[in-house]
């Protein structure tokens, strides 16, 4: 076991006896095997001297128990780091961002407190899992929905605190945005509801985020400034029925109006779902002659790319899929609607999908390959690492894990192509497979365009992942673009970017910092918000 | 067997477009327990049973019916997809088929991570008194043989 830093021993070994007291003896965790489950299983700095290190665990059941655990690290200045079902996995994982900490581990806080199928919305503590929730809407037989992430093992809590994204319609996708109603403790040991959570009884707590004053929640976001101990979400009822549409264009410059339509309809709801536009000549296997055009200067002309496709055979240059859910009449008219829309572009062709009807049956569930579309959880996403090895690249290492750089672009083809060639050439430069050719439409009005890193046990690969990860991140900021969440190898970097001002916005975290948690014990460094006595001189 | 096929990229971020709304639906598919009722009578082990259905048939329950040949369905429960990958059919692909596992070697994997993409549990994910039930329940088939 060690000692966090800048605590002596005796101080630590009372601050866990007085843990222990708070909590049961079992749920501080000291023992070395199992303090190490808390490592960063994806950590990109594995084996490094900078890989992050836990001191020990503790685990509460009750917002009473939290209260006596901020209390006795307050005592002791011991730094904590809270986290929820534990699994960030390509963002930290379990792991702190201030190497030594005590783990704040709220996985035992695992009620589903309400579900309400009238109101719809759940409010749930912050161990729940996407999985929890399912089960027990399945139980129960409401007919709603919870919008879940790629891995539904993670906490519909810690995933909107983190700025996590579904696929179902907005708001739901945005999980912080499809939230309602925080219960927080303060470092201070205070609870606090926000917005009209904070009248007593208050009936409107999961169906109004506003109340008089402030509006609170957001600071509450990536866990600097208190605990957050329960959260309302907005669920979606389950639709009568869900149907796709998938539309096509012919050429390379195609995709500037076909983003410009297809961001037309989005703002105007017509189109609400997650899409990702596509393209089948990037995303194709590459050759000699792609990747000439790629590392062009100008990545490559519209005629140059054009003549590609046609000489590969590729009939289409990018796609979509649109997916729309509610009664038949309604999606039908929307998809006719946005097929006149892009029959505008010349040379547009559409191909119906099929129409799935609500609710389905266990074996439907079974026999489908995108659950995610209908609220349902899975690890299904986990299965591109299953070969064990890097693909992409000849002989590949084994793979321990992925990383994802995660930066928004605007919603506009000019950008799309733009953000392909900057982040190309990173990868290429690094000798890294990148992915091409794909643009997400994660949060509402931008688009994210993942760029995916495979960690191996190799230092050397490793560093090189670390590297690209910053230049991407350096290289968003450069264009105006930005990450929208980051692993926690990562935060003070990304965080260095948000300069404006002379890092004004940094400035005020600091300010709320040293008001709220004056101690400087939850999450010293999460997001480059780092207590007083930790705090760095920023350049 | 199952050649790895996937490019990892799209798997992690684009299923929605590998994916087939239209795939024939399957019977039991995945997350089907077993029905071995008759082998679940030792409390430890019907324990056990509920701890995998609960923390581990996500990844490693058994593939859904019609999966041969459809590597989209097969990813649904990717960690029996990695272990056919791995194996090639010289083990089973499904831990419950497994006839060589021991307590032993469960409570590792599940404290220690599998060594490729899947990570450890921690003792709040799965309590000790439940990892033993977890590993009563993956080696009981060993325990007979």
């Amino acid at each position: 076991m060690r000692t966090p830093p800048g605590v002596s021993d005796a101080d630590f070994t009372s601050a866990l006896q007085q843990f222990a007291t708070a909590v049961g003896s079992q749920w501080v965790i000291t023992k070395d095997d199992d303090v190490a489950t808390y490592k960063d299983a994806y950590t990109p700095l594995r084996g490094e001297p900078e890989e992050i290190v836990v001191a020990a665990a503790v685990a509460p059941e009750s917002v009473a128990q939290i209260q006596k655990i901020l209390e006795i690290a307050q005592r002791y200045s011991i730094p904590l780091y809270t986290i929820a079902t534990g699994r960030n996995l390509a963002y930290g994982g379990s792991a702190p961002v201030y190497s030594g900490s005590v783990v704040l581990d709220l996985k035992r806080m695992n009620r589903v407190l309400e579900i309400s199928e009238e109101y719809a919305y759940a409010l749930v503590e912050p161990g729940v899992s996407y999985f929890d929730i399912y089960r027990h809407i399945r139980e129960k037989g409401l007919k709603l929905w919870i919008d879940v992430p790629d891995p539904g093992w993670g906490s519909p809590v810690g995933n909107a605190l983190d700025h996590g994204a579904g696929r179902l319609p907005l708001p739901y996708r945005d999980h912080f945005d499809g939230h309602c109603g925080m219960e927080v403790v303060l470092a201070n040991g205070q609870v606090v509801r926000t917005g009209m959570g904070a009248i007593p009884n208050s009936r409107l707590w999961l169906q109004t985020k506003y109340g008089p004053g402030p509006m609170l929640d957001g600071i509450f976001s990536q866990s600097n400034f208190g605990v957050v101990t329960k959260m309302g979400f907005w669920l979606m009822p389950e639709p009568e029925a869900s149907m796709t549409g998938r539309i096509r264009v012919p050429h390379h410059d195609d995709v500037i109006p076909f983003v410009r339509v297809l961001s037309s309809l989005m703002y105007s709801n017509v189109v609400d779902c997650n899409f990702t536009i596509m393209s089948p000549v990037f995303i194709a296997p590459t050759d000699p002659e792609k990747e000439r055009l790629l590392l062009k200067s100008d990545g490559g002309s519209a005629q140059e790319w054009d003549r590609y496709a046609a000489a590969h055979g590729l009939a289409h240059f990018w796609e979509t899929e649109l997916r729309f859910y509610g009664p038949p009449k309604l999606m039908a008219a929307k998809w006719e609607y946005v097929k006149e829309r892009f029959a505008s572009l010349g040379g547009a062709s559409f191909e119906d999908g099929p129409t799935i009807n609500f609710p389905l049956t266990d074996e439907q569930i079974d026999g489908l390959t995108d659950v995610s579309f209908f609220g349902i959880p899975s690890l299904s996403t986990f299965a591109g690492l299953a070969e064990g090895r890097m693909t992409g690249v000849a002989g590949g290492l084994h793979t321990t894990g992925h990383l994802d750089a995660s930066p928004l672009v605007p919603i506009s083809g000019e950008a799309l192509l733009k953000a392909q060639r900057v982040f190309n050439r990173i990868f290429h430069e690094a000798g890294l497979p990148r992915g091409l050719g794909f643009a997400m439409n994660y949060h509402w009005r931008t688009f994210i365009m993942f760029q995916g890193m495979q960690l191996t046990n190799d230092k050397e690969h490793n560093a090189k992942v670390r590297a690209t990860y910053e230049r991407c991140a350096q290289a968003a900021a450069d264009n105006g673009w930005g990450f929208y969440r980051a692993h926690n190898a990562f935060h003070d970097k990304v965080m260095s970017l948000l300069s404006f001002n002379d890092h004004a916005l940094l400035k005020l975290h600091d300010t709320l910092k040293d008001a709220l948690d004056p101690h400087g014990i939850l999450s010293a460094g999460r997001y480059g918000i780092w207590p007083k006595h930790l705090r760095r001189s920023r350049t | 067997m199952r050649a790895p096929a996937v490019v990892w990229i799209a798997a992690l971020f684009v299923t929605n477009a590998l994916a087939d709304p239209a795939a024939t639906p399957q019977p039991a598919g995945k997350g089907a327990p077993l029905t071995a009722a008759a082998r679940l009578t030792d409390p430890l082990v019907k324990r056990g049973k509920e701890v995998f259905d609960a923390r581990c048939r996500a990844c490693h329950g058994a593939f859904p019916r019609g999966s041969h040949g459809n590597d989209a369905l097969a990813m649904q429960v990717p960690g029996t997809y990695a272990l056919e990958l791995r194996y090639q059919g010289k083990l089973p692909a499904r831990l419950e088929e497994r006839t060589d596992l021991t307590p032993q070697a469960v409570a590792s994997f599940v404290r220690h991570g599998g060594g490729g993409f899947m990570p450890p549990f921690r003792p709040t994910e799965v309590s000790d008194a439940d990892l033993k039930a977890l590993g009563a329940y993956l080696a009981r088939n060993h325990a007979r043989k």
